[in-house]
């Protein structure tokens, strides 16, 4: 019968991380604290990855301040769509996306479309800080709108999908695909009822599949498979998470990809605290393997030695069949 | 060093520094009450008597150290001139007697002093009595009749007992021995001074003098089966001749309990009460029979009791000293309130930590919950309730239409904080008009917390979702709740005003908490599917 709780000690025997042993373990030791903003900002996360080659979603521009919001037509002028999101937005609020601009009016990819007033109005309060963490005074980035591979396409509703891969000294230890679904709004946010799958480190392929907390094998508004999905360009994908963890200098550190039809995954934002629920999504604990990591000497973490690693990473767990498909069990519920 | 190892000395560091800071302050109090309520006496013994023979013997009994009143050793001195001193215990009562000795037949009055410092103090601030137990021989001894004093055997004594067994339930010792009492304390009618102090006497005119009724109590007791005694002493109040008086003590159980049937007190004697001689009724004594040669002529016996000055400490608190900075509780007293409400919010910081941190409850903003948590602790919180709905729900509505005019953040939020504060300020008139008599201070909710809290509820519900926002805010009120009902305990607010140090104790916990790796309660919820599937 299955129970309401489990014992903490279940709970350590099973490799789950707890958020206080996250942020105390791995967090606090890992990351330090001035190395904060080159991810809690994403106009300097894109200065990065634009210095070491790594794709990001073109920069059409940036607004700084109120005065510079009378630009916004002038900047947009050369695009039919694009994003607006705060520099320093967390978990995809205040982002703005126009799908079509028909000269006054722009339109979101729902067919509701906002006047300019609107639309100013909106860019003044992202500037005033509303989204950003602390309400500090913020930047609006106008940016290159993705469009979904069409790997995805089949189940993405409302909004992009994306990828999360949390590294761990520099070393990719989990992923998974967040799949947006009409509950959530089209935002790929886990407690708002988008859809997580595992993804195969190794492989790039997607198992399993989690709304709420509940197992499910296919999208519930478009009623595809979401198990079996190879992600296009996956060791292009892992190699850019690398390449960033290495040159963002945090220790423990969640990268968010998009991956777009024409230039494959490009970097969204990174996250200095990722979350846990990767772990529901995949259905297995962050503790082991990160123990395992943290006791290998610094040489096995750097540089092309880690596609080994991720290789030791990705392999079944005993008890999960050849395809790296979870048990049977587990899919049935 | 580590952080876990220096986190580890910092709590056990602040802990010591803390409690040892607690106790040494808590020990200062009671010494300071005690020197204030504590009573210093000296008891002066003056004899005189003659001496017929060589060997004549005085006996003084010594007053007795019990759980209110002691006399130190030190505090004992005795003044006999070239008499031989020798002091004795008695047994079984365990009176302590100063034995004054002639060596020589004397002509003159001879003189002797005994002056002893007395330290009285409330009740049980000595310590408590310790069980006895009563010997053997002890015990025979207190059942002992006596013909002329306690006639135990006589047919009328008799008869009174088994009229009061018939009275009381059968086999209840307890009913029996408070008969006894009422009977003596009650029924005998007060005599006159010159009245018999005859039991039988007493029995027959149905009036007792108070050494009547004490020899009446002793007489029934022993009776009835349970070991009694006349103890003589004295009542401690400044005068110079103080007049001995007797009461009784029984045997109960596992020590003596006390008896005063002329004044009413039972089983406890008021705190004055100074016992000296246990079993007899005579302080000093010298023997009257005609065939002991140590018997004393013209035997007088003078006591007096003067009170003495308190002790220095009392006098000197009243000086000026910077350690004063750290008792708060000289401050005046309305003071009191605002700073033990300020002392209470670390508490309710450290209740909102246990459930962030620990539960895993989410709320809105960290210190929110306390905040209002003291706030309607320093109003009455059905009025604090009243208001802060009306004006969450009024700021609500003032949110929504103020995003429509799609204003800035700063003038904003001050729009709403304007609105909420004319909102507190009528919603207090309205009350009172309509006689609910507000509390004034209800208005000193944390209104700039509650703007910010107003603007955080409606982004969550746009951002997030009302399910998630409804989530928060009910974490919110839950921790509020619980932070009300610690820190409403009127004990916790007086005890972190009076011994603020213990709020090292707080920061102890905060690095408990704060270095605290095991998993959230709520996540042996959230994750209960990863270990149950395996």
């Amino acid at each position: 019968m299955p129970r309401n709780f489990v014992w903490p000690s279940e709970l350590r025997e099973a490799g789950i991380l707890g958020i206080n042993r996250r942020n105390l373990d791995y967090i606090l030791r890992s990351n330090p604290r001035r190395h904060y903003p080159r991810v809690d900002n994403k106009l300097i996360t894109k200065k990065f990855c634009e210095e070491h080659g790594i794709p990001v979603p073109e920069t059409y521009g940036v607004l700084r301040s109120h005065g510079e919001i009378s630009r916004f037509p002038e900047i947009v002028s050369t695009h039919s769509d694009f994003v607006v999101k705060p520099a320093c937005g967390a978990a995809g609020r205040g982002v703005l996306v126009i799908a079509e601009r028909v000269g006054d009016v722009y339109v979101k990819p729902g067919g509701r479309s906002l006047h300019w007033n609107e639309v100013r109005y909106y860019l003044s309060t992202v500037i005033s800080g509303l989204h950003s963490l602390g309400a500090r005074l913020d930047y609006a980035i106008i940016e290159q709108r993705i469009v979904t591979h069409p790997t995805l396409d089949k189940v993405s509703v409302e909004g992009t999908p994306d990828v999360r891969v949390i590294l761990y000294r520099g070393v990719p230890v989990m992923a998974m695909l967040r799949l947006p679904t009409h509950a959530s709004g089209g935002r790929a946010n886990l407690h708002q009822g988008a859809i997580a799958a595992a993804v195969n480190l190794g492989s790039g392929r997607t198992y399993g599949g989690v709304c709420q907390n509940r197992v499910v094998d296919r999208h519930p508004d478009t009623h595809e498979p979401i198990a079996g999905i190879a992600l296009p360009d996956w060791r292009g994908l892992l190699d850019a998470a690398m390449r960033l963890g290495d040159a963002l200098e945090l220790g423990y550190l969640g990268v968010d990809f998009v991956i777009d039809a024409q230039l494959g995954p490009v970097v969204l934002e990174a996250n200095a605290r990722p979350g846990l629920a990767i772990q529901v999504a995949n259905r297995t604990g962050l503790w082991p393997r990160l123990a395992e990591i943290e006791k290998l000497p610094p040489e096995r973490v750097q540089g092309d030695a880690r596609w080994a690693l991720i290789d030791e990473l990705s392999r079944p767990e005993p008890g999960a069949n050849e395809s790296g498909l979870p048990p049977p069990d587990y899919a049935v519920k | 060093m580590s952080s876990r190892t220096l986190s580890q000395l910092a709590v056990v560091a602040l802990l010591v520094i803390g409690v040892t800071g607690a106790y040494l302050r808590y020990s200062a109090r009671q010494a300071e009450r005690l020197a204030r309520e504590d009573s210093r006496w000296q008891l002066t013994y003056d004899v005189t008597f003659k001496a017929p023979t060589d060997a004549t013997a005085v006996h003084m009994a010594l007053p007795v150290s019990n759980d209110h009143i002691k006399i130190r050793p030190d505090d004992e001195e005795f003044i006999t001139g070239d008499l031989i001193q020798e002091v004795l215990v008695r047994k079984p009562s365990g009176t302590r007697e100063l034995i004054v000795r002639t060596d020589r037949f004397r002509q003159q009055p001879l003189h002797a002093t005994a002056e002893f410092v007395i330290r009285l103090r409330p009740s049980g601030g000595w310590g408590e009595p310790q069980p006895i137990s009563l010997s053997g021989d002890a015990r025979a001894r207190y059942l002992q009749g006596e013909p002329t004093i306690f006639p135990k055997s006589s047919q009328r004594i008799r008869a009174l007992l088994s009229r009061a067994n018939s009275e009381v339930s059968a086999d209840n010792q307890a009913e029996l021995l408070q008969w006894i009492f009422n009977f003596c304390s009650r029924t005998l009618r007060p005599a006159p001074e010159n009245h018999s102090d005859d039991v039988l006497g007493v029995e027959q005119d149905r009036m007792a003098t108070p050494l009547g009724r004490v020899r009446m109590m002793v007489t029934l007791c022993r009776a009835a089966g349970m070991p009694a005694r006349v103890v003589t002493g004295f009542v401690v109040r400044q005068g110079s001749e103080v007049q001995p008086i007797h009461w009784v003590e029984v045997f109960r159980d596992f020590g003596w309990q006390p008896y005063d049937p002329e004044n009413g007190y039972a089983r406890r004697l008021p705190d004055t009460y100074l016992a000296a001689r246990l079993g007899g009724e005579h302080v000093v004594y010298t023997e009257r029979s005609d065939l002991a040669p140590e018997s004393a002529e013209e035997l007088s016996a003078q006591f007096s009791l003067v009170r003495l000055d308190p002790d220095d400490r009392l006098l000197d608190q009243e000086h000026r000293r910077p350690t004063q900075v750290l008792d708060l509780t000289r401050l005046p007293v309305d003071m009191h309130q605002t700073l033990a409400l300020l002392l209470l919010l670390p508490l309710g910081a450290l209740i909102t930590a246990f459930f962030r941190n620990i539960v895993g409850v989410p709320t809105f903003g960290t210190f929110a919950p306390a905040l209002f948590a003291v706030s309607f602790i320093y109003a009455d919180w059905g009025s604090g309730l009243v208001i802060l709905a009306v004006v969450f729900v009024t700021g609500l509505i003032g949110r929504t239409l103020v995003n429509r005019l799609q204003l800035l953040m700063v003038p904003r939020l001050s729009i709403i904080l304007t609105l909420i504060i004319l909102c507190v300020v009528f919603g207090v008139s309205a009350l009172q008009y309509f006689d609910f008599a507000p509390s004034a201070k209800a208005a000193l909710l944390p209104l700039v917390i509650v703007t910010i809290l107003i603007e955080r509820f409606y982004v969550t519900i746009e951002e997030d979702g009302a399910g998630y926002a409804a989530q928060l805010a009910a974490g919110t009120l839950a921790v509020g709740a619980a932070c009300y009902f610690v820190l409403s305990w009127n004990e916790v607010g007086r005890l972190v005003f009076a011994y603020p140090e213990l709020h090292l104790v707080t920061i102890a916990l905060f690095v408990a908490i704060g270095r605290y790796a095991g998993y959230r309660v709520i996540e042996l919820w959230r994750f209960r599917d990863l270990v149950q599937n395996r």
